[in-house]
């Protein structure tokens, strides 16, 4: 069998112990096909022997650890239930301001005095945190 | 793992997590960047993002599953932001060669009677892994680097079976085109690739 034969063979994806034994034979004496072998059959079948060995850099758990606690301030990281909470309650205060505004100006109508109420705006803060999703980049493709 | 301690708040808990999960997502966004400070960047990110958004994690899940979702997405953003340093040579998710000027960095002395090595080979995958879609990609280094099970893929990447089935038959098959082509090119050339 000649090279291109031998390289058709090799692109078959599943080979037969009959077709291995011939391109065995051929790679004893041929580096250009044992090259195409290494390539396009076993760096695809069975990679895992390639890899780099990787070094995890030096105190990196640590590294980590106070990469996150530093950049993530107490406000992104509220629990879910003081969130919760904390909505409620800016709910109902709010309402209740509201109220005590209304109650306020009628009584201003009387008394020709006006009064005005500054809400806080930290009571919203919960409102605004950040929400991130990791919605797939990966899209399922022929379906 | 304590992912109830780590929801409430326990930095402790979250630095068991970090212990324990650290070497994988690191290990992961090399495979994809290729680059030591990539990939450290990236793995910080990941574990930033974890504790900003545990709350959101459903605990009878994986959490390694999830600290890879997070890995694949920080890694295929920032390839995308340096796109322009990568291979302009691609392949289509279709399978079909986009370009037909290869300009994958190849084995760096690469000659047709010459003996692959292992760095050379591995050299070649990395360029080659470039050229297909993401997705294929993706599935390929879970299963190939990561050694994860096809379930536990379509978990990370949010997909059924079979739709990580056939992207990998499909990332091999690509693969396999794109270094047969490497081959060709170099058996025909002499010149000396870096
Ligand atoms: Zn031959």
């Amino acid at each position: 069998m000649n090279c291109n034969e031998i390289q058709k063979l090799i692109n078959t994806q599943e080979l037969s112990q009959e077709n291995n034994e011939l391109i065995e034979i051929h790679i004893k004496s041929c580096v250009s096909c044992k090259n195409y072998y290494k390539l396009v059959h076993g760096l695809v079948k069975n990679p895992q022997h390639i890899w780099d060995e990787i070094e995890i850099p030096q105190n990196f758990a640590n590294n980590i650890e106070n990469f996150v606690f530093e950049n993530s301030s107490y406000a992104l990281r509220i629990p879910m239930w003081l969130k919760i909470t904390s909505a409620a309650a800016a709910i109902v205060l709010g309402l209740f301001i509201g109220s005590t505004v209304y109650d306020s100006r009628v009584s201003a109508q009387n008394t020709n005095s006006y009064s005005y109420i500054e809400t806080n705006d930290n009571l919203y803060m919960a409102e605004t945190t950040e929400i991130m999703y990791y919605s797939t980049i990966i899209e399922t493709e022929g379906e | 793992m304590d992912i109830a301690a780590i929801k409430k708040g326990d930095k402790k808990a979250f630095r068991v997590l970090i212990d324990s999960t650290h070497r994988d997502v690191y290990r992961l966004a090399y495979r994809f960047t290729s680059n030591n400070d990539d990939s450290q960047d990236i793995a910080q990110e990941v574990f930033l993002d974890a504790w900003r958004n545990i709350d959101k994690f459903r605990e009878e899940a994986d959490i390694k599953t999830w600290l890879y979702r997070i890995t694949v997405n920080k890694s295929l953003n920032l390839i995308k932001r340096n796109k322009n340093k990568f291979s302009s040579f691609s392949i289509s998710d279709s399978g079909e060669t986009e370009s037909t000027s290869f300009q994958i960095a190849a084995p760096t002395s690469y000659s047709a009677d010459k003996p692959l090595h292992n760095k050379e080979l591995r050299n070649s995958l990395k360029r080659a892994l470039e050229s297909i879609p993401d997705n294929q990609r993706t599935a390929f280094l879970l299963f190939n680097s990561e050694g994860l099970t096809y379930n536990q893929i379509a978990e990370v990447m949010e997909t059924t079976l079979g739709a990580v089935e056939s992207l990998i038959f499909r990332a091999k098959a690509n693969l396999r085109k794109i270094l047969a082509e490497v081959h060709k090119q170099f058996s025909e050339s002499t010149q000396v690739f870096k």
